[in-house]
């Protein structure tokens, strides 16, 4: 039981990676807050919760753009657990008419991804400052990293912000030895974090071409851990070799 | 459930102070283990583990200077332990000198053991690891080959070299379900352990003007307060995650271990 003792808040939004991660903290022993923004996840949560009774808490997210709404998920995970340690965020959504997007198309993707990210994060942060520890994860995508054919520019843009986010956050939170770090996920099993030409995102190990929303999971464990104590302001790049830096 | 159950990992310089903590960890997660080292004394670090678990730990005496002995180390690995999984190339040289001082002696020796010691000990354990389908190999690289460091040229180079060589690898093994990272910690707290003095080495004198290395010597310094160095309890953390299947998506990275001293895009 690696995380016996911890309370971790992951915040997913277009993707199954955030369910994957709650699963893995869950069978570690921890007590978990999913929020979720379909019905799909929902549900799924709602087993996770028989499973793991009075460890699972699943909150429903209608807008990741809406900072009352993200405030308040905050609140009702606070008051479950009482605490929080790990914050983790898988939020994307997928571009409609990349790269030809209109105006309106532009600003849901930017927001959604960096406010959704950010908001989730910031209502929790007196609690992490005041325990004087934190690991917060955020995931994003390869389209930040590097030139994907394919790929929307306001998707490219706010994954790339992320990092900058992740980055900025491990600077001014280390005082309080809380850490942050991104991970930038390739091509996944579910395509959620692929806004690319088929293929443009694959991985190069043989039968890893996708990765599993698992192997997500398990880098989150990594960087979530007592003993990631060290590593702050980094990214992980996790595309199966896809994009090397 | 453990991280490396039945898997075996030989050690290029396992009597360093980080791969003798790394053992702790790696028996713990269920591992065999080869250590692989240029000299006796080294394993001292490590002998009651070795005494508490004789049939899950080995040495064997042999550089990767030397592609000889790296063949004749995997060898040994296979005829012991009847596989291999995971390669981790902890042998490094500091070496001494800026550009107007370094001798060739010296880059030469960095470069050999630093760089072409992960090459000769991947192309030995490939056939092995070719034959499962599956390896781990694990570069030990450091901070002084990704940021602008006080540290030797030697160093500097041959560490981004062991990087670079790391994506090489990467790429080219990915075909077959290898996997291929190294990892650029900053200052390691090797207080508990007796210095061994490398063999070759002289000392380095850093030209005028230069930051000299250690803690907050890249600009930017540690954002985490109070403690300047990596414990070798948080080295070995990433270094269970870079060999067990929990990492099986991640090839050609490179992590960085810095308390937040250097954070690149």
């Amino acid at each position: 039981m690696r995380f016996q003792d911890k309370v971790a808040v992951i915040a997913s939004g277009g993707t199954g990676a955030g369910l994957a991660c709650a699963r893995r903290f869950l069978s570690e022993g921890a007590r978990v807050a999913l929020y979720g923004d379909t019905e799909e996840l929902q549900k799924e949560a709602l087993e996770l919760e028989a499973s793991y009774p009075g460890r699972l808490l699943a909150i429903r997210i209608r807008d990741y753009r809406n900072r009352e709404e993200l405030t308040a998920a905050a609140r009702k995970a606070l008051k479950e657990f009482g605490t929080a340690d790990i914050l983790v965020t898988a939020i994307t959504t997928k571009p409609k008419n990349a790269p030809e997007e209109d105006e309106e198309e532009y600003q849901r993707i930017l927001h959604t991804i960096l406010d959704g990210a950010l908001y989730s994060v910031q209502p929790y942060m007196d609690t992490l400052i005041n325990n004087r520890y934190g690991r917060i994860v955020l995931i994003s995508s390869l389209a930040g990293r590097t030139n994907v054919p394919g790929a929307s520019p306001a998707y490219a843009a706010a994954h790339a912000g992320l990092g900058g986010m992740a980055r900025n956050i491990g600077c001014t939170m280390g005082i309080y030895t809380i850490t942050a770090n991104c991970i930038a996920a390739g091509a996944l099993e579910d395509g959620s974090y692929d806004d690319c030409a088929p293929g443009a995102c694959d991985g190069r190990i043989s039968g890893r071409e996708k990765g599993r929303l698992s192997d997500v999971a398990a880098a989150v464990e990594y960087l979530a851990a007592d003993l990631a104590s060290w590593t702050t302001g980094e990214t992980l790049d996790l595309n199966g070799g896809r994009f090397m830096t | 459930m453990k991280k490396l159950e039945n898997r075996v990992a030989v050690f290029i310089g396992g009597g360093s102070a980080v791969a003798s903590v790394a053992l702790k960890y790696f028996i713990a997660e269920g591992a065999s283990v080869l250590q692989v080292d240029v000299a006796e004394p080294y394993f001292e670090r490590t002998r009651d583990i070795r005494e508490e678990f004789p049939n899950r730990i080995h040495t064997f005496l042999g550089a990767c200077t030397s592609q000889e002995d790296m063949d004749q180390a995997m060898a040994a690995c296979e005829e012991q332990f009847g596989r291999i999984d995971i390669v981790c190339n902890f042998a490094g040289f500091h070496g001494a000198g800026d550009v107007t001082s370094v001798l060739k002696s010296q880059w030469d020796l960095a470069m050999d053991v630093t760089c072409l010691g992960i090459y000769r000990s991947t192309k030995a354990a490939f056939p092995y690891l070719k034959k499962n389908h599956y390896g781990r190999i694990m570069n030990f690289a450091s901070i002084g080959g990704r940021a602008n460091r006080g540290v030797s040229i030697t160093y500097a180079a041959s560490k981004a070299a062991a990087i670079g060589l790391t994506r090489s690898l990467a790429l080219e093994l990915a075909p077959y379900g290898i996997t291929v990272n190294s990892m650029a910690p900053a200052s390691l707290d090797t207080s508990a352990f007796e210095r061994i003095p490398e063999h070759g080495s002289i000392p380095h004198e850093p030209p005028k003007g230069a930051l000299t290395g250690g803690p907050g010597a890249t600009r930017g310094g540690s954002f985490i307060p109070d403690r300047p160095l990596a414990t070798l309890d948080e080295i070995a953390h990433a270094l269970i995650f870079l060999c067990s299947e929990d990492s099986a998506f991640l090839t050609g990275d490179c992590l960085d271990i810095n308390g937040g001293q250097f954070m690149q895009p």
